[in-house]
């Protein structure tokens, strides 16, 4: 008995080892659990979506639309639809996203950051002959929109669901007519600062909102590139260079004239600066679409009205840009029940003119469809005209290039070295540009 | 398990019939095996690959790569490596030395206070603790919330009340916010300090300080020449200690700042995960995880050193 | 007698001393409780405010409601406990072996062990990421749990190690004479001796394992499988509304009970670490 007792012992411990070490396979074994022949036969779907897009959202509204919207769609067809979100590292999950396709184990539909859908497109399903029952047509989509979907063969690989453009928010009492030109900003700035405003701000710390917010509307309306058609990074050399050094040492002129302070390159997204907003100094800041209903809860609807929108502030002689964000569903089921259920959900409750118009309403997102705004579901706020304008006239997608992240994470670290000065612009240029060389 | 039992092995171990399990129980093997099972798994293999990882081009995506010298030196010539050094150095640094003095200055005050039953030491001891327990991610958040340099963080309202005029850049200015993240990390780590130093005192033979006392000297003496000699081994195990914790820690760090502005606060392990996990260079990031590697090494060495010499010292 | 006003004078020193000790570890988790129960304009209200007026308590039954907050306590105690459980389990036996058995290369084994409590778990968090990827073994607890039980073992094999060092060989002589088999005597004779370092071992295994971020982050990408460290970040990282005072409600529910875990023991908690610590 004792001897039992040893051995049991030993043998637990290293069956615990073993099991940790080693034990592969387990219960993840069999994701073709679909039998495809069936006619009556129940169809899964699997979906795996950003976790604010899925029933983890942190926002009740939605978690409520989409789980209705799933048990709606259960009753109608004879479908299982799983609806799960990866992790919020987002950079981290869309790589794995890649990596699960090339090794053939991709959930069947992801929800994937628009602009680098062509990334995706050798592992991804066209989707056109889904579509054309809802009268969904390429054309119905925003040019920057369109340019990720369609393929190489001119198939739709992906579709955007929504969208969201940046804009400078000013506050209409004190900025009779919002500057369009970079002096125009710091001499306005100037006549602010002096009656005790925040005159200008925008995110510059590390994060994705200051590349797409503060950085690539000022390039590209300079006519800047970040990468050349190979996507090999170009921002370092010649005209881009120019282009680029011209958007750090305007911010660092917004710092140094103290028309931004230095905080704001703590900031690295967009909503960061509500709290800026909260204290009713600030006069004119660069941001995103959402933040407007976000500062009407923030402020309460009488502070809100005195707050408008305009292009966000040029090179004297550059054009407006500006930056469009999105995501897309992309289907890498190959099994056509599959193929044909996930559309069938995903028009219902995010794609179609009535779900698109829904779902925009509630997580706030423009429409990436231009019919969706026509319809009467669709609520937009008081400066869904504006928006509309900047998605068809001035926004463009990020680029699709493998170098992008570390691009963006390296304009950012030079953009937070600029505005906390502890960097010149050309130092800041010049590192940024030999880190991402150096890959 | 009977008595009868008992006797039954009690009488056949008399008569030196071994079983082989019972052989087998008297060699270390059984007993150490679990542990060596799962340190090989957990740590030696992983340490194997990272090395491997580190003389290629790998990416965390994808699985081709090729044997290369490259990750190496592009960390080394990268503009902002000695930076990263300069960094993790002010933190660690700083840290350890806060973390050191604060915790065996409020190890001897709750020491002292307790002998003199004064009431409060219980509570000042919670206090301290209770920061130990706290995961990094939280104390980072909470610690961003009280740095907040907007007009309503509480940390510039102090000083406005205090005279300053202009609102403390904390996390936006360089080196402030290097500071503001070490202050957090001092924070939570004096508990840590506090535990070894107050040990060390509790088994202090009271005699001798009162014997100093009568010998006549001063408060200052009696601290540097009859505690601290005697604390000293204990000190040194807590700096080494506390030294290698804070160059692997970033968890604080990532939440507080995220190694911004710029990458002044980039302390070394958070510029391993930035560069693997967000710019997906594993080859790059497995280089700098080596070189951490080495530095954990090179301290472990000076510590096994410090442990054999004591041992020797404690036996002559 | 002339001492007294003396030591008064020096007792009223100790108590200012703690009242800044105090105040300076108790300040901000007092501040995120303030914000925690503000609202909205509270929050950007200038000055601030430190006692808010009207406490929004529901703040916590929003946080409750609607995220996983206590689904990522309920998964840190799940991993703490059977991290405890599972080093106890293994370091015991080792350290025995390393208090009473002569071994060749034991003298190295240790040094071995030492090194790998330095290690940093970034180091080894990346290629167990791209070994578990590759063995589905990602969002695994079985995996996870056995990555925190080897990061608790070197420390915990170290210190048991010290405390079996401590305690005089007769006692295991005895024990022998008596007929016990080497398991009964740990069992029976040197655990009940060693409960002090146990329950050291067992506070500073579980504190480290409580605190854990590198290691679940890079392994867990389920919300669901959470522990607080991860999941607040989670949290943190969501932008869609003002969460400030969300956010500071979710950092006071998950560090909650654990403080009250050490207010109530932390009379044990000391006298474990001490009397631990000594030994070790």
């Amino acid at each position: 008995m004792k001897k039992m007792k040893t051995l049991m012992f030993l043998f637990m411990m290293v069956a615990l080892v073993l099991a940790g070490c080693s034990s592969g396979g387990g219960d993840q074994g069999s994701d073709e659990s679909g039998n495809g022949g069936g006619g009556n036969a129940s169809v899964d779907v699997n979906i795996v979506a950003h976790p604010a897009y899925s029933l983890k959202a942190s926002d009740q509204k939605v978690v409520g639309y989409l789980k209705n919207s799933i048990s709606t769609f259960e009753d109608k067809n004879n479908a299982n639809v799983d609806l799960t979100a990866y992790s919020s590292n987002i950079s981290e999950a869309m790589a794995k996203l890649i990596e699960q396709a090339s090794q053939d184990r991709a959930p069947d539909v992801a929800q994937i950051d628009a602009h680098i859908l062509p990334r995706y497109y050798d592992y991804l399903q066209p989707l056109d002959p889904y579509l054309k029952k809802y009268n969904i047509s390429l054309d119905d989509f925003y040019p920057f929109a369109k340019k990720v979907m369609k393929g190489p063969d001119g198939k739709i690989y992906g579709v955007q669901f929504t969208t969201d453009v940046r804009v400078m928010f000013y506050r209409k009492d004190l900025v009779s007519s919002p500057p369009k030109t970079w002096s125009d900003v710091l001499e306005l700035g100037k006549k602010l600062k002096k009656q005790g405003y925040y005159p200008f701000l925008y995110p510059a710390g590390r994060g994705e909102g200051t590349t797409v917010t503060t950085i690539l509307p000022m390039f590209w309306g300079q006519g800047g590139k970040l990468v050349d058609d190979q996507g090999k990074p170009v921002f370092g050399k010649g005209k881009n260079k120019q282009a680029m050094l011209n958007v750090l040492k305007f911010l660092d002129q917004t710092v140094k004239t103290g028309i931004t302070p230095k905080r704001v390159s703590t900031y690295g997204s967009e909503s960061d600066l509500n709290a800026e907003v909260a204290t009713g100094k600030v006069a004119m800041f660069l941001g995103g679409n959402w933040q407007a209903s976000q500062i009407k809860h923030i402020l309460g609807e009488d502070e809100f009205k005195k707050w408008g929108v305009a292009p966000i502030p040029h090179k004297e002689g550059a054009e407006i840009a500006t930056t469009a964000g999105g995501w897309a569903w992309a289907m890498f089921a190959k099994d056509k029940d599959k193929q044909k259920t996930a559309v069938d959900f995903l028009a219902q409750t995010f794609v179609g003119n009535e779900g698109m118009a829904s779902w925009s309403n509630i997580g706030g997102y423009l429409p990436v469809r231009k019919p969706v705004y026509k319809t009467d579901e669709y609520k937009g706020g008081k400066f869904t005209d504006t928006f509309k304008k900047h998605l068809s006239k001035y926004a463009k997608a990020r680029p699709s290039s493998e170098a992008y992240p570390e691009i963006s994470a390296q304009l950012q670290i030079a953009v937070s070295s600029v505005v906390s000065e502890s960097k010149t612009p050309e130092q800041a240029l010049a590192d940024a540009w030999s880190a991402v060389k150096a890959k | 398990m009977t008595d009868a039992r008992v006797d039954e092995v009690k009488t056949s171990s008399k008569a030196q019939k071994r079983s082989f399990i019972q052989v087998l129980g008297n060699t270390p093997i059984p007993w150490i095996l679990p542990l060596a099972l799962i340190l090989i798994c957990i740590f030696l293999y992983p340490i194997i690959e990272i090395v491997r990882l580190s003389f290629t081009n790998a990416s965390l995506v994808g699985d081709d790569y090729s044997y290369t010298l490259s990750s190496y030196t592009s960390l080394f010539t990268s503009p902002g490596f000695i930076k990263m050094l300069w960094v993790t150095g002010f933190f660690v640094g700083f840290s350890v030395l806060f973390q050191m003095a604060f915790g065996f200055v409020i190890a001897l005050m709750i020491d002292q206070g307790t002998k003199r039953n004064l009431v409060g030491t219980v509570v000042t001891r919670t206090a301290v603790l209770s920061a130990w327990a706290i995961p990094g991610v939280i104390i980072g958040i909470i610690w961003s919330l009280l740095y907040s340099e907007t007009e309503s963080g509480i940390l510039n309202y102090f000083l406005s009340l205090a005279g300053v005029t202009n609102p403390v850049a904390f996390l936006s200015d360089p080196i402030n916010a290097l500071i503001s993240v070490t202050v957090a990390n001092v924070w939570r780590g004096t508990a840590f300090s506090m535990i070894f130093v107050y040990a060390g005192l509790q088994t202090f033979p009271n005699d001798v300080i009162e014997a100093a006392k009568i010998d006549g000297a001063g408060a200052f003496q009696r601290l540097f020449k009859v505690i601290i000699p005697i604390l000293k081994p204990i000190i040194l195990v807590n700096l080494i200690v506390i030294t290698v914790e804070t160059f692997n820690t970033f968890d604080m760090v990532m939440a507080l700042t995220g190694g911004g502005p710029g990458r002044s606060t980039e302390v070394i392990a958070l510029s391993i995960y930035n560069q693997i996990f967000n710019n997906f260079h594993l080859g790059e990031g497995a280089a700098a995880a080596v070189l951490l590697l080495v530095i954990n090494i090179a301290l472990t060495v000076v510590y096994f050193r410090f442990l054999e010499k004591g041992s020797k010292e404690g036996r002559a | 007698m002339r001492n007294t006003a003396k030591e008064r004078f020096i007792n009223t020193g100790y108590y200012i001393g703690y009242a800044v000790i105090v105040i300076f570890f108790v300040f901000p988790l007092f501040w995120a409780f303030s914000l925690s129960v503000k609202n909205v304009p509270e929050l950007f209200a200038t000055p601030p405010i430190l006692f808010p007026s009207d406490p929004k308590f529901e703040n916590y039954a929003y946080v409750l409601q609607n995220t996983d907050v206590l689904t990522y306590l309920g998964n840190s105690f799940l991993i703490v406990f059977a991290t405890i459980l599972f080093v106890l389990l293994i370091a015991i036996p080792a350290a025995y072996a390393f208090s009473r058995m002569e071994f060749r290369y034991k003298g190295l084994a240790l040094i071995a062990i030492l090194i790998f409590q330095m290690v940093s778990p970034v180091v080894v968090a990346i290629p167990l990421y791209r070994f578990f990827a590759q063995f589905h073994l990602l969002n695994n607890y079985i995996s996870l749990i056995a990555v925190y039980v080897a990061i608790g073992l070197p420390i915990a094999t170290w210190f048991l190690r010290g405390y079996f060092d401590s305690i005089p060989k007769e006692l295991d002589e005895a024990a022998i004479i008596d007929g016990c088999s080497r398991l009964q005597l740990v069992w029976k004779v040197l655990l009940p001796v060693c409960a002090p370092g146990i329950a050291s071992v067992t506070i500073l295994v579980g504190v480290q394992s409580w605190s854990q971020f590198v290691i679940p982050f890079i392994l867990l990408d389920d919300n669901h499988l959470f522990p607080v460290s991860v999941g607040i970040v989670n949290l943190q990282s969501t932008t869609n509304a003002i969460t400030t005072h969300y956010l500071a409600a979710a950092s006071i529910i998950s560090i909650l009970p654990v403080i009250i875990v050490f207010i109530l023991l932390q009379r044990y908690i000391v006298g474990a670490l001490t009397s631990g610590a000594v030994k070790g």
